[in-house]
């Protein structure tokens, strides 16, 4: 047990990071019906444009600020500008849309920062909690946590609690409905990208730090975050971050194993299938997704 | 679903109609090609080939069953693993592990498939995802065999063995041919199927499932082949592409392709089979020109993505239903005057070239007919750009044009030329198509910048002056074929 603990909270850590992904991917497709596929990629610019800030010597606060504002505004721009000339197609072309942009901001991002090797490194790297002399978690490892936690109560409260919060519970159950009781749709939208777009920018920088600063790579950890989306069905939070958390604890226990470890990295697509396979239980027949009528 | 009645639900015209064409023009490709190409750009022609034909099989399940399947490309994989391991493991014949590699991963494409039976649209694109990215950690720890021993069949330190091509196509020639004629046929059996019962059935099914059932069609049976018909051609692509280079890669392979394949599938139109030839240009022969001119392809990569919103914007016909759309229009008088004026220009200019000393005869041919044919198809693309920005700014833009061709098609009218409605159009883009095909010219073909300039410009200024020079004189010939044939393409619809 004593040998495992580290795995355990390495694990956790990175689960918590991708169940923080999944819940901002979770929120904007209840409220505006679109699977972001953009998600990784706004994340990794967050984290290459950080990056780029802080090793330009300005202050660290300045960089995080910056990432997750370029995040932040991208995504609200897409929502603001883009996505309400697609609301009328099925939600696939919305979610495939996204793919455009994904696509667009990683050949710039790769372009622009290409492959080269870079560290983000956050001021809470250096220090820890520490059991018998040796490094249990660092902090940014239990900022990511306790941050995840945080968020995804706020955005529980957010949905429950507050107006805006209704209001994207009502577009998610019937958007022309929501539309005719007088929910300015395009509105409520427009706040659901720039939740995201924020979720995305912290996730990204904390992925940029745990993983690998590369934007290629960032852009796909939307794969991982889908994957605990998908667990939590699109819809439910709690569901979503125990799939993030299950994936990143198997991910990290799998390299215990010998055999199985250097397959280690595919538990979030393997979950992710499982829970497909296992929510599609109840036999082979007609569909019963109507998004594609709506 | 808002949007049908853009997408046609089958494709028009009778199977043996609609593959003629294609065939046709894959034979003249198949020809012409080795004589044109070097052999750097034989091989990434070849390359396209195979894209083509997994292109094919992604734009099948998108266009006739509405179903987007991001794990095409892995399903390549599939089949190149399986016929690598063949070729090493028991020394097949390179078709044999071919067609054993396609049916393989046409397997596996159906167990991909089977959960999509009951599901559609979102979580059918995530699941494939998620296949697609579980296939990449997969073939990153097992690799493609290559020689080895055991069932991986990995050589672990030491030579890599690569596999034998085809006894008939050893040669880089023989090979493109070889695999244009794969790529034929695969096309074929795919346009096949989607202009006979099962694309009626995949069409019906697209439009919905409970009006196919009441109708008798056996739904889930259909869905099946789809999936199993997209992995056959898929996996025979990927030992394809194995065959090419003798060996794969581990990384060859990767998610990003996979959705990039899909994107400019979208991009290149799903409704057509030139769609999936634009796709596999695009994703092979694009970035290999850049690379040529030392662009760096990631731009290429974000060029793609603001393509593929544009066109999801803008309708989802791509750049093929663009192009067909716009020969649907077309009268049969100007089809039989362009062959022929496109014919004597491209002749003269490539015997030019030759007396010069610019460039072969192939290559003043070759480009001057491109820049003829690009003439005509990118004055779509300003427009459609244009609609990014909205459709009122389009619609502005559009009217204010229209406005403008108008009056100076009067002013040339009352004096007796050619009113050519299209004028400012067409002078915006002549700039545009000069500029970019000498680029491409010079990088493909090594002609000089401004000798490939001089031809394009030439070409396309050749052209306006015989219509001008011969308009009186063609007019009433013009009338007489288009009273003979009062509307080309009635049948098409």
């Amino acid at each position: 047990m004593e040998s495992l603990l580290p795995f355990l909270v390495v694990g956790i850590s990175v689960g918590a990071v991708y169940a923080l992904s999944g819940v901002g991917l979770v929120v904007l497709y209840r409220a505006s019906g679109v699977v972001n596929f953009a998600y990784g990629a706004l994340g990794g610019l967050a984290a290459m444009v950080c990056w780029q800030v802080i090793d330009s010597e300005y202050a660290d606060w300045m960089g995080w600020v910056a990432g997750i504002g370029v995040a932040t505004l991208l995504s609200w721009g897409y929502g603001r500008f883009i996505a309400p000339s697609l609301t009328h197609q099925d939600r696939i072309v919305r979610a495939m849309a996204t793919l455009g942009f994904a696509l667009m901001i990683m050949g710039f991002a790769q372009w622009y920062w290409g492959d080269d090797p870079r560290r983000l490194v956050l001021p809470t790297d250096s220090g820890g909690i520490e059991v018998d002399g040796r490094r249990l978690i660092s902090y940014t490892r239990l900022l990511a946590l306790v941050l995840a936690a945080g968020m995804t109560l706020g955005m529980a409260a957010l949905l429950a609690r507050t107006t805006l919060g209704l209001r994207m519970r009502a577009l998610q159950s019937n958007r022309n409905l929501s539309g005719l009781l007088g929910v300015r749709i395009k509105r409520v939208d427009t706040w659901a990208w720039t939740i995201a777009g924020v979720f995305a920018g912290i996730t990204g920088l904390f992925m940029g730090n745990m993983v690998r600063l590369n934007p290629t790579v960032l852009t796909f950890l939307v794969i991982p975050a889908m994957a605990a989306a998908v667990v939590g069905r699109l819809a439910s939070l709690p569901a979503t971050v125990a799939g993030g958390l299950l994936i990143g604890i198997i991910e990290a226990m799998s390299t215990l194993v010998p055999g199985v470890s250097r397959y280690g990295s595919s538990a979030a697509f393997v979950v992710a299938i499982a829970a497909i396979l296992w929510q599609q239980r109840k036999g082979i027949g007609l569909s019963r997704d109507n998004s594609h009528l709506e | 679903m808002a949007r049908d009645k853009d997408k046609p639900d089958l494709p028009p015209g009778t199977p043996l109609k609609r593959i003629t064409p294609m065939l046709v023009t894959f034979a003249v490709v198949a020809l012409l090609g080795p004589w044109l190409l070097s052999a750097y750009w034989l091989n990434t022609f070849t390359a396209v080939a195979c894209l083509t034909l997994v292109a094919g099989t992604v734009a099948l399940l998108y266009g006739q069953l509405g179903m987007v399947s991001l794990a095409q490309f892995a399903l390549a994989g599939v089949g190149g693993w399986v016929c690598l391991r063949l070729v090493h493991g028991f020394a097949l014949p390179f078709e044999l592990a071919l067609v054993a590699g396609a049916v393989v991963a046409a397997l596996f494409g159906l167990v991909v498939g089977l959960p999509a039976l009951r599901m559609r649209g979102l979580y059918l694109a995530l699941l494939t995802l998620m296949v697609a990215a579980a296939f990449q950690v997969v073939v990153n720890v097992i690799g493609f065999p290559d020689g080895g021993p055991g069932f991986t069949g990995k050589v672990v330190n030491g030579q890599r063995a690569l596999i034998e091509r085809p006894w008939i196509a050893s040669s880089d020639n023989a090979y493109f041919r070889y695999a244009m004629v794969w790529l034929a046929a695969g096309m074929a059996l795919i346009e096949w199927q989607r202009a006979s019962m099962p694309g009626r059935a995949w069409a019906l099914i697209r439009k919905s499932e409970a009006a196919a059932i009441a109708a008798g069609v056996n739904v889930l049976g259909y869905k099946a082949w789809a999936f199993a018909l997209g992995g056959l051609l898929a996996g025979l692509a990927g030992g394809l592409i194995a065959g090419l280079n003798g060996q794969l890669d581990n990384t060859g392979f990767p998610t990003s392709q996979s959705i990039l394949l899909y994107a400019l599938t979208v991009v290149g139109g799903a409704y057509h089979w030139m769609g999936a030839v634009f796709a596999g240009l695009l994703m092979r022969a694009l970035p290999a020109l850049l690379n040529d001119h030392g662009v760096d392809g990631n731009l290429a990569n974000a060029f793609y993505g603001f393509a593929l919103l544009v066109s999801l914007i803008q309708g989802r016909k791509g750049l093929a239903g663009q192009l067909a759309d716009f020969y649907k229009f077309v009268r049969v008088s100007r089809i039989v005057e362009g062959a022929a004026s496109w014919g004597v220009i491209a002749g003269v200019l490539g015997l030019g070239s030759v007396l010069l000393g610019v460039t072969s005869f192939a290559g003043g041919f070759f480009l001057a007919l491109v820049a003829l044919l690009f003439r005509l198809a990118i004055p779509g693309v300003c427009w459609l750009l244009m609609g990014f920005f909205g459709k009122p700014l389009q619609d502005r833009a559009e009217a204010l044009e229209a406005k403008l061709s108008l009056r100076l098609a009067r002013a040339f009218e009352a004096r007796g030329w050619m009113p050519d409605h299209r004028l400012p159009k067409r002078l915006l883009n002549w700039a545009f198509i000069g500029l970019f095909l000498a680029w491409v010219a010079n990088g493909v073909f090594d002609v000089p910048w401004l000798a490939a300039l001089a031809i394009v410009w030439l070409a396309m200024a050749a052209k306006v002056g015989i219509e001008h020079a011969a308009y009186p004189h063609v007019l009433p010939l013009r009338q007489r074929i288009d009273a003979r044939f009062p509307k080309p393409f009635a049948a098409y619809r």
